[in-house]
Formats: C-alpha cells, sequence, structure tokens
C-alpha cells in the first residue's frame, strides 16, 4: 500500500480541517512516530553532535516536536485520491481568497517556520556555506547600519561598520564607526572625545568588548585585529580600584 | 608462413614503448579504462604508464591493489564521504579515512606527487606522513574535508620542498592560530596555488606577504576573512601576474590612502581571469575591480550577502566575458536578466540562497531562470535555488537551451507545486530531459509524481547522477529510472515513497552503477538483507543514527542505506552505528 505524503502549510485557524481522507494513525498498524513519515523528520542538531542519541529521527518525541501543532497533515491512500494532489486542497474551500493569500505567503510553511533547521538537510546547501550565511558581520550584529557613513562608505545591515557603544552609567548608548580606526590610540580618543572624557578621567575606565560568543572582555588585552574581529558591541565601564 | 599468420604477426609485433607512448596520448580516465580491457598486453602496458587514478568511491577498492596496479602512480584523486553528507545527513565518523592510504602509499615505492580528496576524513598525521613520505610531492586539494587542523597545514607547509599547489575549498578546519604559513621555508619559492579562504583564523600577514614575495610563479591566491584589504593591495602589487584571486576582508574607506592604492594594484593585474573571496564587503569599495572585470571568466559572488540587487548588476555589466557565475539570490530576477544581456558567453550559472531559512523568501522565481535560458545561448551547467518554479518556465528552459548537461534545480520548499498552475513540475522537468540529449546530472524538487520518473528513464540516457527528494507515488517511480537510465551511476533519494519491490527488481543493476542512497524512504531492513545475500559485490550499509533499529526486526523502515559495488568486500572501519550487511 502506498502512502502520499504532503506537507500541509499552517493556517492561522486551522479548524476548518480539509474534507480529504484523514489517516487514522491507530488503524494503520504503523508505530504512531513511523506514521509521520519522512517528511516530518525534524531534529537536525542531533544529527551532528557525534553519537548523541536523536530521539527525533522518528520525529514525534516530545520537546523535538516543532510545530506539529500548528500542522494539519495529509495522507491519501493511492487509489482514492487523485493521482496527484496539489500542495493544498485548500482551494476547495469556502475561504478561498484568505487561503490563497496564505498560499502565497510563503513564512506559513511551518516546516520551514523555524528558530533554526526545519528539515534535515534542507535546502541542500552546503554546511560550510550556511554557516557563511549565519556568520556575524564584520563591525557587529548589534548595529542597524540606519546612518550612511559620514564618508560615503554606505553601511548596509549585513555589512555595516557601526557598533554600539554604551558608558557605565550613561542611558543613551552611542554608535561608532570602527572602520575608520585601526589601532586602539584613535578609537580611544574619539571614545573620550564622544562621551566627554578627559585624560585624567580616562585613566579610571576600562574599555570592554563583547565578542561573538557573547563574552566580554578587556579591550586591552587582546591585539587590535583580533579585537576588530570579534567585537559585537563596547563597553566602557569605571575600573574599581 | 601463411598470409594470415603473417598478418597476426605483424599485428603483434607493435612494441611496448609504441604502445605506451600511443597512451600518452589517451588521457581521461575513462579512455585509459576502456584501453586497459582490451587485452592483456594492453592491460599490462596501461598499468604501467598509468600516472593519474581517479578512485570514486575509497572503499570500492584497497589502497594495496591500488599500488600494486599502477607502481608508476603520481596523481591520485579520491572520494569519500556520500554527497548527501554535504547536507548534514550522514554521521561525521561514517568513514571515509584518509590515513590507511596514505600509511599503505608511503611504505611503497609510489612517487605521489598528487592528491585531491574530497569528502574525505583527513587528519594531521596523514598530513604530516604525507609530508614527509613523498619527495616530490607537489599538489594538495582539499575539497569539502574535515578532520585536521591549521597544524597538519604547517607540517605540510614545512616539509613539502617543492610544492606548487595547495588548495583547501571549502573544508571543516580546526584553526589552532599557529604560524602554519610561517612554516614554508625561504626556500619554497615554488608556489603556484595558494587557497586557505575556509581557514577562520588569523595568519601571520608578514609572513603572507613574504610568501608572495617569493613565490613568482603564483597564479592562483585566495585568502581568508582575515586578511584586511591593505593587505591585499601589497600582495597584489608583488603578485601583478594573478590569474585567479579571492580576496579576504574586502572593507575599506573608500576615500583613504588604502583604498587609491588597491585600486592601482588591481589595474596592474592583467591577467586577472578568476575572482571570489568578498567574504567580507563594503560595496562602496565594488568599484576598484571594475577594471578587470571585462577580462574575467569567473565570477563567485557567492560568499558575500553584503552586496545587493543594484551592486551586483553594476559590476556585472562590465563582465562581458563571463563563462561562470556564483551568485546569491539577492541578485533577484531582474539582476538574471542584466546577466542574461551581458554574459553571452555564460556557460555556468550558480545562484545560491542568501538565506536558506528565511522560510522560503528567496529572491529569484522561474522568470530569472527564463532571462537567463534566452540570454545566454551557451549555458551548459546550473545550479539555481529558487522561490518557485513552473512547468511553463521549465518547457521554455529546455528549448532555449538543449545543451544542459548539469541541470540542478532546488525549490525551498520541497514540495512546492507549479506556481500558476498548482500542477506537479513533472512535465517541466520531463521537457528538460527530453530537449537535453547530453543531459548528464539532474537535481529534482518541487511537487513531483511517478510521471517525472517516467520521463527521466524515458528520455534522460545519458545520466548519469540523479538527485531526488520528495518525490513519487510509488515504487514505480524508481524502476522508470533504473530500467532506463542505462549510464546511471550514481543515485541519491531521500523522502520518497520508494520500496522494496523497487530496490528488488534488478539488483544487477547496482553492480553498474557507484552507489545507491536512500533515506526516509520505504526500504526495510529485510529488504536490504535480502539485497545483500543476493549480491556480494555489493557492501549494503545501514546507518542507524538513532541507535533505534532492531537488527532481526526485518519489517523496520531502514532510515538511512547506503550501498555501493566494491571489490574488496565490507569495509572494517565502520563506527557502530553503521551495519554492513
Amino acid at each position: 500500500m502506498c502512502m502520499e505524503l504532503r506537507l500541509g502549510l499552517a493556517l492561522p485557524s486551522t479548524s476548518a480541517i480539509i474534507p480529504i481522507k484523514m489517516f487514522d494513525l491507530n488503524s494503520y498498524g504503523y508505530d504512531p512516530r513511523e506514521a509521520l513519515g519522512p517528511l516530518l523528520k525534524l531534529g537536525p542538531c542531533d544529527i551532528n553532535s557525534s553519537g548523541s542519541r536523536s530521539s527525533s529521527s522518528g520525529s514525534s518525541g516530545g520537546s523535538k516536536k516543532r510545530g506539529f501543532d500548528d500542522e494539519v497533515l495529509l495522507f491519501e491512500e493511492d487509489r482514492i485520491a487523485p493521482k496527484t494532489l496539489p500542495l493544498l486542497l485548500w482551494t476547495n474551500q469556502p475561504n478561498d481568497e484568505d487561503d490563497h493569500k496564505d498560499l502565497d505567503d510563503n513564512s506559513s510553511s511551518a516546516i520551514f517556520k523555524n528558530d533554526g533547521e526545519g528539515l534535515v538537510g534542507w535546502p541542500p546547501v552546503k554546511t560550510w556555506r550556511k554557516k557563511l550565511c549565519r556568520q556575524i558581520p564584520y563591525g557587529g550584529a548589534d548595529n542597524n547600519g540606519m546612518e550612511a557613513a559620514e564618508k560615503g562608505c554606505v553601511g548596509r545591515a549585513s555589512n555595516s561598520t557601526y557598533v554600539k557603544v554604551k558608558m557605565e552609567g550613561v542611558a543613551i548608548a552611542r554608535k561608532i564607526d570602527l572602520s575608520v580606526h585601526n589601532s586602539f590610540e584613535t578609537l580611544t580618543s574619539t571614545l573620550m572625545r564622544m562621551f566627554g572624557i578627559s585624560d585624567e578621567n580616562w585613566k579610571s575606565f576600562k574599555l570592554t568588548y563583547q565578542d561573538r560568543e557573547g563574552d566580554w572582555l578587556l579591550a586591552e588585552d587582546v591585539p587590535w585585529r583580533t579585537f576588530i574581529r570579534s567585537l559585537k558591541c563596547l563597553k566602557l565601564i569605571r575600573s574599581r580600584g | 608462413m601463411s598470409w594470415e599468420s603473417r598478418k597476426t604477426a605483424k599485428m603483434n609485433y607493435f612494441p611496448d614503448e609504441v604502445l605506451e607512448h600511443v597512451f600518452d596520448f589517451i588521457t581521461t580516465h575513462k579512455d585509459r579504462n576502456s584501453v586497459s580491457l582490451v587485452c592483456k598486453s594492453w592491460y599490462r602496458i596501461e598499468r604501467y604508464s598509468r600516472q593519474r587514478v581517479f578512485i570514486g568511491n575509497c572503499y570500492s577498492i584497497s589502497p594495496e591493489r591500488l599500488i600494486d596496479r599502477f607502481p608508476g602512480l603520481k596523481s591520485l584523486t579520491l572520494k569519500g564521504k556520500p554527497h548527501f553528507a554535504d547536507f548534514n545527513l550522514v554521521p561525521p565518523d561514517w568513514g571515509g579515512f584518509l590515513y590507511p592510504w596514505i600509511k599503505a602509499l608511503a611504505k611503497s615505492r609510489i612517487g605521489l606527487e598528487e592528491l585531491r580528496l574530497k569528502r574525505m576524513v583527513v587528519s594531521d598525521k596523514s598530513l604530516e606522513l604525507l609530508s614527509k613520505s613523498f619527495v616530490n610531492f607537489k599538489s594538495l586539494v582539499l575539497v569539502s574535508c574535515d578532520g585536521f587542523t591549521t597544524d597538519g597545514l604547517a607540517a605540510i607547509a614545512a616539509n613539502c620542498r617543492y610544492l606548487r599547489e595547495l588548495d583547501l575549498q571549502e573544508n571543516e578546519v580546526d584553526d589552532h592560530r599557529g604560524h602554519w604559513l610561517s612554516c614554508f621555508p625561504e626556500s619554497c619559492t615554488s608556489l603556484v596555488s595558494l587557497n586557505f579562504a575556509c581557514l577562520k583564523g588569523e595568519i601571520n600577514l608578514g609572513a603572507l606577504e613574504r610568501l608572495v614575495a617569493r613565490s613568482p610563479n603564483l597564479k592562483s591566491l585566495r585568502l581568508n576573512r582575515a586578511v584586511p584589504l591593505d593587505t591585499l593591495q601589497k600582495l597584489l602589487i608583488r603578485a601583478p601576474q594573478l590569474e585567479d584571486l579571492g580576496t579576504g576582508s574586502y572593507v575599506q574607506d573608500p576615500s583613504s590612502e588604502a583604498y587609491n592604492k588597491l585600486k592601482f594594484a588591481i589595474q596592474c593585474c592583467k591577467s586577472m581571469r578568476s575572482l571570489s573571496g568578498f567574504l567580507e564587503v563594503a560595496p562602496c569599495c565594488m568599484s576598484a575591480i571594475y577594471p578587470v572585470c571585462p577580462n574575467l571568466t569567473f565570477l563567485n559572488l557567492s560568499y558575500a550577502p553584503g552586496l545587493h540587487g543594484d551592486e551586483l548588476t553594476k559590476l556585472i555589466q562590465h563582465c562581458g566575458r563571463l563563462k561562470r557565475l556564483w551568485i546569491l539570490d539577492c541578485i533577484g530576477d531582474k539582476g538574471l536578466g542584466v546577466v542574461a544581456s551581458t554574459c553571452k558567453e555564460l556557460q555556468e550559472l550558480r545562484v545560491f540562497p542568501s538565506d536558506p531559512f528565511g522560510a522560503g523568501n528567496a529572491a529569484v522565481t522561474e522568470e530569472g531562470l527564463v532571462l537567463i535560458s534566452a540570454g545566454c545561448p551557451k549555458l551548459n551547467s546550473i545550479l539555481y535555488f529558487c522561490q518557485q518554479m513552473t512547468n511553463a518556465a521549465l518547457r521554455t528552459v529546455a528549448k532555449n537551451c538543449p545543451n544542459f548537461i548539469r541541470f540542478r534545480l532546488c525549490t525551498l520548499d520541497p514540495v512546492k507545486p507549479d506556481a500558476v498552475t498548482n500542477q506537479p513540475l513533472d512535465e517541466g522537468f520531463g521537457a528538460i530531459a527530453r530537449s537535453c540529449k547530453g543531459l548528464k546530472r539532474l537535481s529534482l524538487s518541487g511537487l513531483l509524481t511517478d510521471q517525472v520518473f517516467f520521463y527521466i528513464g524515458m528520455y534522460a540516457k545519458q545520466l548519469e547522477m540523479l538527485s531526488i527528494a520528495f518525490a513519487g507515488d510509488s515504487d514505480k517511480g524508481m524502476l522508470y529510472v533504473l530500467n532506463g537510465c542505462k549510464r546511471l551511476r550514481k543515485l541519491e533519494i531521500r523522502d520518497c515513497p520508494f520500496g522494496n519491490a523497487a530496490l528488488l527488481e534488478d539488483v544487477g543493476k547496482y553492480e553498474t552503477m557507484r552507489s545507491l542512497w536512500m533515506s526516509s524512504c520505504e526500504v526495510t531492513l529485510g529488504g536490504c538483507k535480502t539485497l545483500a545475500g543476493k549480491m556480494p559485490s555489493l557492501s549494503v550499509e545501514i546507518i542507524d543514527d538513532s541507535e533505534q533499529m532492531e537488527f532481526n526486526l526485518d519489517e523496520q523502515k531502514v532510515e538511512k542505506m547506503y550501498l555501493y559495488r566494491t571489490l574488496v568486500g565490507p569495509r572494517k572501519d565502520a563506527p557502530e552505528i553503521v551495519w554492513i550487511l
């Protein structure tokens, strides 16, 4: 007996269930987790942590369920359903217009709406390339790149050279363009100017930065290159003692 | 002597040296393999004169047998893990280890000069042994490999006196931030190609500059992200003869002195034909490369998500001679239109998704593909990640471009139907199969039924590699392909309703193929066992990542199966989660 599986897009109110043969998990004689079928293999993260037991290969393991509640699963038996079914049969439903719009809204596919991976290995993009897409861009992820650089270098969200700088005790954060600096000297003099700190007062501050892993580090501990590469945002703190 | 035997005598009296000389002109692996099958003496002569060997599956043969047959081996290409390992479907310790090969080759008298690896596990230990065992070693190319660190690279740099090529493409390298570059001795002046773009760590910029300065033959240089633009400028001044450049970080203030120097340096590179990199990029700096664009035949901007539609099109308008273009989908359909009207020599196009998990918000659709097909008559290879596709578009593409050798289409939603008619994409792909008589590689996606496989089996007679995902209705689909595609070598299937009936119908077929991958299909353990029992020349592997399979339960569906023909029986290095039946 062949089964045909189709993805159901998650629609906002899924109470109107399509009148196709709904698969009765209990009567088919499959292990419930198997019945959900290969399409719904979630839990890709475990596959790479070597040797770890990924209990979600069958995909219905407790916490590994993602969006299942939002999804409607469609199963047809080959002999009854038409040979090929369009992605959804929603188009036969009363709320045709709305559904159609949702069909076009590509973000409504629950399988793909996620906080990380969706289907394992889909889309088929090399891991190495995927990591590139997620890399925190130069200069940090906090900035929005809204301001065009004074010198005409237009910063865009993914490649802006602006970073947030906060000073302890000051409510408003400032933004600083890192691309114009290539040493701690110029950076610190800009910061001093920005926050109105004089030479003597500067000694009572320490420049810290948050790196890509979220750790806070002292800027003076690392070489400039390392600093520039890994920093996300800056904070001036008062040094104690 | 009678007339016949005189004739025969003449035919046999053909000195070995003459045959060897003739064989020198026979260079492709396919042809050499054919030559070796003609007769015993040809086999003998061919094997002694063979210098280059390609092994598509490292488990199909053993290093010992390789060494035995080809004592004159100089260049070896090895491939390890199955293709779907690229997409995380294969556990990391599955196999594909280089070390046993190096160990065996090192013990032998083989004078290895070139090693090209794909999807192998390469340990530092193997790199070290490699670097110390072959005096004339010249060329190391690693593609999508893992298992090594920069320490291994340091060994290669330090010990391979005549190294010409070190080419690292998209490998997972543990970067110890050591000074591997500084390990190239002062006496090393032979470098022709150096590619370390995939390394994530800092490198010694001074050492890099000095290395480039003493490498007059350097033609190809691909830098990693840690190399800033002002270093790039210094390198280009030293190496204006470069033909292939991969930039590192490409960010600078365009009004700065450094940027001006870069502009000048680039203009000196009159031989530049290939450009890639831009791992970090400031769009305003792109104009510096306009002078080299008219001569470029290969442009790879697929690592540069910071470049958007307008900048991309402005750049491409300068690139009239492009033959190969790799780009991100942020170029958009309109941008592809610009490519179509500018790049009349285009042969290969790859459009990658800039946002693979953005729930299908790719910026290109079937329109872009149609424009390209209409504007680029020489197109023969495409990889296209898109939002949507239609049968009409595919039919048009098939008509415009009958010369496709490789056609890989990926709709981000794997079962998306024709965006206009909501029908499956069977007809569209069928048109491609029918029109492109030379099609060797095909990847399908979108809503597909058994019908598309009917077309493929019927028309795609030259097809060698087929990738299928979430397609088909029944065993018939897979059978159409197995029966119809006589030249099929690699078949990889995931999430399709193909089961034992299809798998077992023609077991002899798999001996004519390199490998078959089936994951999340309907094949059961029992079916796999039957197959393994009937075909001792195949190695049938079951990958049980989740450790949920029970060996005696034949009715279980097999999550992942990988089978391949082999001359050396089951391998002994498989991890516990891999069962070899």
